[in-house]
C-alpha cells in the first residue's frame, strides 16, 4: 500500500469494477466495492497518523537538546563571559604587578651601579697611593655605608623578584579558566549540531570533527564534587571559599 | 629533604620550585600529573609532596589517596596547592589525610607558613 503507483492502480481497478456493477444494477456488489475503497482510505489515514505521531515523538525528544541550549544561553554563556573578563583582570593584575616590581628595582640597580663605580675610582686612587689619610678616612666611611646599604638593597631586590615570580601564577589560573570555556564552547557546538539534526536540515555533521576532550572526564574520578577550577568572583556561590583565610578557618573548625 | 612538586602547569611548578629554593629547599623534582608522580614516589627517596588537585590523568586527591594507601608512603607529608575552592572539596581533602591546603592564587608568605606548620607538627 505504501507504493503510490500500486495504490493508484488498485483504486482504478476498484473504480472500474464499481462502474460495471452500477451499470449492471448490482447494488449490493457496488456497496461492497465502496466499503473496500473506504477501507483503503482509512488505512492510509492511519499510516499518516502513525507518521505524524512518530515525528511528534522525535520533536519532543529534541526538546531535551533545546533545554540544554536554553541553559547554555541563559547561564553558561554569560558565566563564560564573566570568566573571560576575569581572565583579562587577572592578566592585567599580573602585568601591573610585574611592571611595579621592575619600576621598584630599576632605581636600586642604577643606585648600586653609580655607587660602586664611584667607590671603584676612589679605591684605585688609594691603591695608587694617591690618597691622603683624611681622604682615606672619608673613603673608609663611604665603603662601610655602602656595604650596609647593599644588605638592604639585596633584600629589597629579592622581595621584588619574588613579586615577579608570584605574578606568573596568572598563567595557571587563566589557563584553567580558559580550558573550562573551551569545553563549554565545544558543548555549544555539539548542541547546535544536535539541533540542526533534529530540525531535519542538512547538518553536514560528518564534516564537523568530534571535539577533543580537553578537560578531565570527571565521571570516572573518585571525587564526589566535580572539579570547579579557579573561583571566579561573582560567579561562585557561598559554598566556595574566598581566600586562604577562609580555608584556614574551615580547616581549623574541623579540628585541623 | 627531597621534595616532589606536581602540577600540570609548568609555570606553577617553576613558581613553587623557586619559592622552595628561597626557603632553603634545593632538592626538588617535578611531575606533570598524579599518574607520573606516583611511580616516582614509589621509587623512593622523597620526603615531601606538594601537589595540585585538578590534573588530566590522575588528580591530586587520587594521588593523595594512593599515597595514604601505600604502606611505604602513607606517612609522607602532603601539601595541596590548588584553585579548587569549594568548601566540600576542602573537607574531602582533609578527610583523605592532607597535611595542608593552599588555595590559588597564593602568596610566598602563605607557602612558607604552611610548610613551617607541617614540619612543626611532624617534628613534635
Amino acid at each position: 500500500m505504501s507504493d503510490p503507483a500500486e495504490s493508484t492502480n488498485e483504486r482504478l481497478k476498484q473504480a472500474k469494477k464499481l462502474v460495471e456493477l452500477l451499470e449492471a444494477n448490482d447494488n449490493d456488489g457496488a456497496s461492497s466495492v465502496i466499503d473496500e475503497l473506504t477501507g483503503m482510505r482509512e488505512s492510509e489515514i492511519y499510516q499518516e497518523l502513525g507518521k505524524i505521531t512518530r515525528e511528534l515523538h522525535e520533536a519532543l525528544s529534541g526538546f531535551n537538546v533545546d533545554n540544554r541550549i536554553s541553559q547554555l544561553a541563559h547561564e553558561d554563556m554569560p558565566s563564560a563571559a564573566e570568566r573571560l573578563n576575569y581572565v583579562i583582570q587577572v592578566t592585567e593584575e599580573a602585568a601591573n604587578k610585574t611592571m611595579d616590581a621592575i619600576e621598584g628595582t630599576s632605581p636600586v640597580a642604577s643606585r648600586i651601579e653609580t655607587r660602586s663605580k664611584d667607590l671603584t675610582e676612589e679605591w684605585k686612587l688609594f691603591k695608587g697611593r694617591k690618597m691622603s689619610v683624611d681622604e682615606f678616612k672619608v673613603l673608609s666611611q663611604k665603603i662601610e655605608t655602602f656595604l650596609v646599604d647593599m644588605v638592604d638593597d639585596s633584600v629589597l631586590l629579592q622581595s621584588q623578584l619574588t613579586e615577579v615570580l608570584m605574578a606568573q601564577g596568572f598563567q595557571d589560573i587563566t589557563g584553567q579558566i580558559i580550558r573550562n570555556v573551551i569545553t563549554l564552547v565545544q558543548e555549544v557546538e555539539d548542541s547546535m549540531v544536535g539541533l540542526i539534526k533534529t530540525s531535519g536540515l542538512p547538518a553536514e555533521a560528518e564534516v564537523i570533527a568530534e571535539p577533543v576532550a580537553v578537560t578531565n572526564n570527571n565521571e570516572e574520578k573518585m571525587e564526589s564534587v566535580p572539579l570547579q577550577g579557579p573561583a571566579i568572583p561573582g560567579v561562585n556561590g557561598s559554598d566556595t571559599v574566598a581566600d586562604q583565610d577562609d580555608v584556614d578557618d574551615l580547616l581549623s573548625s574541623l579540628g585541623f | 629533604m627531597k621534595i616532589l612538586i606536581v602540577d600540570d602547569f609548568s609555570t606553577m611548578r617553576r613558581i613553587i620550585k623557586n619559592l622552595m629554593r628561597d626557603l632553603g629547599f634545593t632538592n626538588t623534582s617535578e611531575a606533570d600529573d598524579g599518574a607520573t608522580a606516583l611511580p616516582m614516589l614509589q621509587g623512593g627517596g622523597y620526603d615531601f609532596l606538594i601537589t595540585d588537585w585538578n590534573m588530566p590523568q590522575m588528580t591530586g586527591l587520587e594521588l593523595l589517596k594512593a599515597v595514604r594507601a601505600d604502606p611505604n608512603l602513607s606517612k609522607m607529608p602532603i601539601l595541596l596547592v590548588t584553585a579548587e575552592a569549594k568548601k566540600q572539596q576542602i573537607v574531602e581533602a582533609a578527610q583523605a589525610g592532607v597535611n595542608g591546603y593552599i588555595v590559588k592564587p597564593f602568596t610566598a608568605a602563605t607557602l612558607k607558613e604552611k610548610i613551617e606548620k607541617i614540619f612543626e607538627r611532624i617534628n613534635k
